[in-house]
């Protein structure tokens, strides 16, 4: 049996997301090989100054690319659940309200993604809607790829 | 977290691959002296070889296998399934962690013959209590989250009966820690 073939990459700065669009995340990026099947992994780590903000994230992928989210969780800090919504590529496909000032929350996702003739990279995104300051993505958030 | 990779991959991946080789360490200093071990890097798993008995204490203490030596400073991703069996319904387990400046996470648990629940993001030094099925004497336990190391140590699973008894509570072969480094 050959050995697994695994990348990944870890978050070691703080970095805040503005209003509206999404932006890129200055560390979460990966590469993806062409014609080639992965299954991913992604835990994400993020805080507020204020309560009532959605933290969404999203990512871009090459054209031809299935991405197939399996399942989610949210972990906001205090209430101790949460729940996510949302189409896979192109749309926010978490949404988790940070519950309370300075508390650190959680989203975890797994899947996989299917690349078709274009390579490129896995690369995230995130972003706020509503509340009154920026959220942030702190270290030790990751992204995992494993080549099938 | 529900895991295929880890699931697929316990035993299969050494630590140190991916995308980041390991460190190098330091070179030796004028004390002549043997160089510290490199920091751990890579994905790293743990896996259980054999069955561990605890009785007689509720009283946290390390476990032998599921540790990781020279974890860097930093904040790290971990994960890990814990697969325990009591011998009577009175004792129950508790868990937490320890080497680590903080750590916050949360989980399911899921006893055998029963429904899963889910803890909160907390706190894991612990003890964070764990209701093993009082039918079936089974239980897992899958807790993932992040920890912050303010020095190069270890970082290890802690756990013990949640009531003292003399009957064993025993942490089966094949529970596993993984820690992204």
């Amino acid at each position: 049996m050959s050995a697994p073939v695994i990348s990944y990459v870890i978050a070691t700065m703080n970095q805040s997301f503005i209003n509206a669009a999404p932006q890129n995340d200055n560390e979460l990026v990966l590469a993806l090989a062409a014609n080639t099947r992965y299954a991913f992994e992604i835990g994400i780590r993020y805080t507020n100054a204020n309560s009532g903000i959605t933290f969404q994230i999203t990512f871009t992928v090459p054209a031809l690319t299935a991405f197939v989210q399996v399942a989610q969780k949210c972990y906001p800090q205090q209430a101790g659940t949460g729940t996510g919504t949302g189409t896979p590529v192109g749309a926010p496909v978490a949404n988790c309200t940070l519950s309370n000032n300075n508390n650190i929350d959680r989203i975890e996702m797994i899947g996989a993604i299917s690349v078709g003739a274009n390579a490129g990279n896995l690369q995230m995104q995130c972003r706020r809607t509503g509340g009154a300051t920026d959220p942030t993505r702190l270290p030790g958030s990751y992204l995992m790829l494993q080549r099938l | 977290m529900s895991d295929p990779i880890v699931a697929g991959l316990p035993g299969l991946a050494p630590a140190g691959i991916g995308a980041f080789p390991g460190h190098v360490g330091p070179l030796g200093g004028s004390s002549g002296g043997a160089p510290p071990p490199p920091p751990a890097s890579g994905v790293n798993y743990i896996v259980k070889p054999a069955d561990q008995t605890k009785n007689s204490s509720n009283v946290l203490s390390i476990d032998n296998d599921l540790h990781l030596s020279n974890v860097p400073i930093g904040t790290h991703a971990f994960e890990c399934w814990l697969d325990f069996v009591e011998a009577n319904s009175t004792m129950g387990a508790q868990i937490g962690f320890a080497g680590m400046s903080a750590v916050e996470g949360g989980g399911f648990q899921f006893p055998s013959g029963g429904a899963p629940s889910a803890f909160a993001n907390q706190n894991l030094t612990g003890p964070v209590v764990i209701t093993l099925s009082a039918v079936q004497l089974r239980g897992g336990l899958l807790v993932d989250g992040y920890f912050t190391m303010a020095a190069q140590a270890t970082f290890s699973l802690l756990w013990s009966q949640a009531v003292s008894n003399a009957g064993n509570l025993t942490l089966k072969a094949g529970s596993w820690l993984k820690v992204m480094v």
